[in-house]
């Protein structure tokens, strides 16, 4: 298996008397979309601070594309941070060609690639307008296409579609989508869950600076084991099952929790006995969502 | 600039460019060129109506139809010649009225007509008496402005009596006895100093030597103002995680620092040649003979507080913005500077006079005083030695590297503090000792 794109371990960091990040190990492989998950204040921006060395661990390590983070790697590196903005006087395209070259491309390849990139997103006649003066989500994908000018092999975004319309958001993520496809590696912090769902295989998610889960997200799913099923059938819902816990869904779907007593097979056994055909029936796996909410608040409650 | 990390040089091209295109700078470098070449035309004319003016003054005072002093009150006067002593050439050219008697002259005097009637007797050339006819009715400060009239009408005689002669140089400086330009010896004695200095020259030396102050004192605020908003700027925007990801804090600050130096000097570049241009023009229409000279080691000594004061008030700009939250603190933050920069022009007169006064001794020595502090007592008259200049000059580019090397330690920081300022004492040594 080829190295991961970034691998941390241990990872710590105190800012006075109080850890921020404490003991967060996970790792990010080659070409996957990596979903780094927390609530606010959990110590995401700081974990990602650190994997870019704008900050130092206190202790832990960092590898990042087979190195230390150091400037040099770093220019293998698109990054987005969290709470964007740009230099509101200067024109998009000068500000597009300054990042482009900082990352080591000459002027012209700076400015042909910035030009392609707004044109991909709807921006191409804005391109000479100050900054100042486009709309919020427009400096956001203008400083998008400023962290992955330079086609990154690895891409970090902090909370890359916080503040952007629903369009927008899957426009940013046929991008992302693209970026995986031609080869570079993704990570992205969240604390929207269906984005992760859509777009992630692997996740992390740590809390007040704990890592709490970390690995493949469909096995986390299963792990966790079902919780309800879900029945869709040629009937009403069988006089034996008229006390167990249910709900309708859309599409004529029921969802029965298993409790009380109530287990699969004797729920799929009462449609059986009452003679009712079954046209669907699964275990529902719980939701990434219901998932980061009972971790986090056990986390909370244990502390 | 091969040598230097890329980096630094994108970042340094980038900020220049920002510099050159910021209002103010264009504003500053194109104001001062125009005002400059302006004011060629400008002292000419000015010089040429204050010309006219006195010239009117003495026009008017010897005419009978006008003119009034300081003082509101009239005055005129005429003349009676039985002794013929004005040749008649000299008298057709003056516009002062001439009577036919004395008893003309008298009565004219009587009725308000003009003030005063000179009377040049008979014997005028021997005992030089001239009789002197005037009254004391409704003449308010009379005697000032009859001082006024006799000292016009003989300025008119020296003329007329002289008239259409030609005479040695010596003869026609007795007529015109020159003026006087006064010498400073204020030196210890046995000097090997020249014989002093031009008061005039030394006034136009301090002049220019303030306006360097100025000068930099603009520069500083216009450079240094930019600087300021532009990391705040970056700060708040968060567009510094990005930068930083590809420079080092150092690389990122010693770039801008460089970019606002080079600005800074070419502001000033500007400012020198046109003022090379404009004042020997300027001084060409004084009415004196003074020239714009500096000596050769004025000027090196200038250049050098120029530019390490520019220097290091652009490091303390970049401090400042690295500490601030927000651009629109930087804003009201940058007016520190023009403080610091502008505290040496306010004591102006104290160097005029006093040039080697105490407490202007101590500002000498002090950092951010001390380039415009030297310009101004060199041009105060300062015995100032090269030892002090250099002692005190050496301290201005220690300060900016030592400023520099802060920035650098509080940008690390600052970049963190999204909405926070490092204003304690507390805080800034924690930045400066690398505490997150």
């Amino acid at each position: 298996m080829p190295e991961p794109v970034l691998l941390i371990d241990g990872l710590t960091k105190t800012f006075g008397s109080k850890k921020v990040v404490n003991d967060v190990s996970f790792d990010v492989r080659l070409g996957e979309m990596f979903g780094f998950l927390g609530p606010n204040g959990s110590g995401k921006t700081t974990t990602i601070r650190m994997c870019l060395g704008i900050i130092r661990q206190n202790s832990g390590s960092i590898r990042i594309l087979g190195s230390r983070p150091e400037r040099e790697i770093l220019k293998s590196v698109g990054y987005l941070p969290e709470e964007r903005g740009l230099t509101k006087k200067v024109r998009v395209t000068e500000i597009l060609r300054f990042l482009g070259r900082l990352k080591g491309m000459s002027g012209a390849a700076a400015e042909k690639r910035a030009l392609e990139l707004l044109e991909r997103v709807n921006l191409y006649e804005h391109r000479d307008k100050r900054v100042e003066s486009l709309s919020r989500g427009m400096t956001q994908f203008v400083q998008f296409i400023g962290a992955i000018i330079h086609d990154p092999d690895f891409i970090i975004l902090d909370e890359p579609f916080s503040g952007l319309d629903p369009l927008n958001v899957e426009l940013m993520k046929e991008l992302l989508t693209e970026r995986q496809k031609a080869g570079a590696s993704v990570m992205f912090s969240t604390h929207i869950m269906s984005d992760v769902e859509e777009l992630c295989e692997r996740v992390a998610l740590i809390s007040d600076s704990r890592m709490l889960l970390f690995g493949d997200l469909a096995e986390i799913k299963r792990q966790r084991g079902a919780n309800s099923v879900h029945v869709q059938a040629k009937g009403d819902i069988p006089t034996a099952l008229a006390n167990a816990r249910h709900e309708s869904l859309p599409g004529g779907v029921v969802d029965y929790a298993i409790d009380d007593g109530w287990t699969p097979e004797s729920i799929l056994r009462a449609y059986l006995d009452a003679g009712i055909e079954v046209e669907r029936f699964e275990l529902a796996l719980p939701s990434l969502n219901d998932i980061f909410v009972e971790e986090v608040s056990h986390a909370r409650a244990a502390v | 600039m091969p040598g230097l990390p890329y980096e630094l040089r994108i970042i340094f091209a980038e900020e220049f460019r920002r510099q050159i295109r910021n209002k103010g700078f264009m504003f500053f470098t194109v104001v001062i060129l125009v005002g400059m070449i302006a004011a060629i035309p400008v002292t000419g004319f000015v010089v040429g109506l204050f010309e006219d003016a006195q010239d009117e003054a003495i026009t008017s005072a010897t005419t009978p139809e006008s003119t009034s002093d300081e003082g509101g009150a009239e005055y005129t006067f005429g003349y009676y010649d039985p002794a013929g002593v004005l040749p008649d050439a000299a008298k057709s050219e003056s516009p002062i009225r001439e009577f036919g008697s004395k008893e003309e002259g008298v009565e004219a005097v009587r009725s308000g007509e003009i003030d005063t009637l000179f009377v040049l007797p008979a014997d005028y050339i021997e005992s030089g008496r001239i009789e002197d006819y005037w009254t004391t009715r409704d003449r308010g400060p009379i005697w000032d402005n009859n001082g006024d009239a006799e000292w016009q009408f003989r300025a008119f005689l020296k003329e007329a009596l002289v008239y259409g002669r030609e005479f040695p140089p010596s003869v026609n400086r007795a007529f015109d006895t020159g003026y006087f330009e006064q010498f400073d010896v204020a030196g210890e004695a046995g000097d090997d100093e020249e014989s002093g200095t031009s008061v005039a020259q030394g006034l136009v030396e301090l002049t220019a030597l303030v306006l360097f102050g100025v000068l930099l004192m603009i520069a500083v605020m216009t450079g240094g103002g930019t600087v300021i908003r532009s990391i705040a700027e970056e700060k708040e925007t968060r567009m510094v995680e990005m930068l930083i990801t590809s420079a080092s804090p150092m690389s990122i600050l010693t770039g801008k620092l460089s970019a606002v130096v080079l600005a800074g000097l070419i502001h000033i570049a500007v400012w020198i040649l046109v003022g090379a241009f404009a004042t020997p023009a300027i001084l060409d229409q004084l009415p004196t003979d003074v020239e714009l000279t500096i000596s050769t080691r004025s000027l090196v000594i200038v250049s050098f507080c120029f530019v390490l004061g520019y220097i290091l008030f652009s490091a303390f700009s970049m401090f400042i913005g690295t500490v601030v939250s927000s651009s629109a603190e930087g804003q009201r933050q940058s007016g520190l500077l023009s403080v610091l920069v502008g505290l040496p022009v306010w004591l102006v007169g104290l160097v005029v006079n006093i040039p080697d006064f105490i407490v202007l001794k101590v500002l000498t020595y002090i950092p951010f005083t001390a380039p415009t502090m030297i310009m101004m007592r060199l041009g105060g008259g300062s015995e100032l030695s090269n030892a002090e200049i250099a002692t005190a000059l050496a301290i201005v580019a220690l300060s900016a590297v030592v400023m520099t090397w802060i920035a650098a330690r509080t940008f690390s920081v600052g970049i963190l503090l999204s909405g926070q300022s490092i204003t304690s004492p507390r805080s800034l040594v924690a930045a400066i000792r690398g505490a997150e």
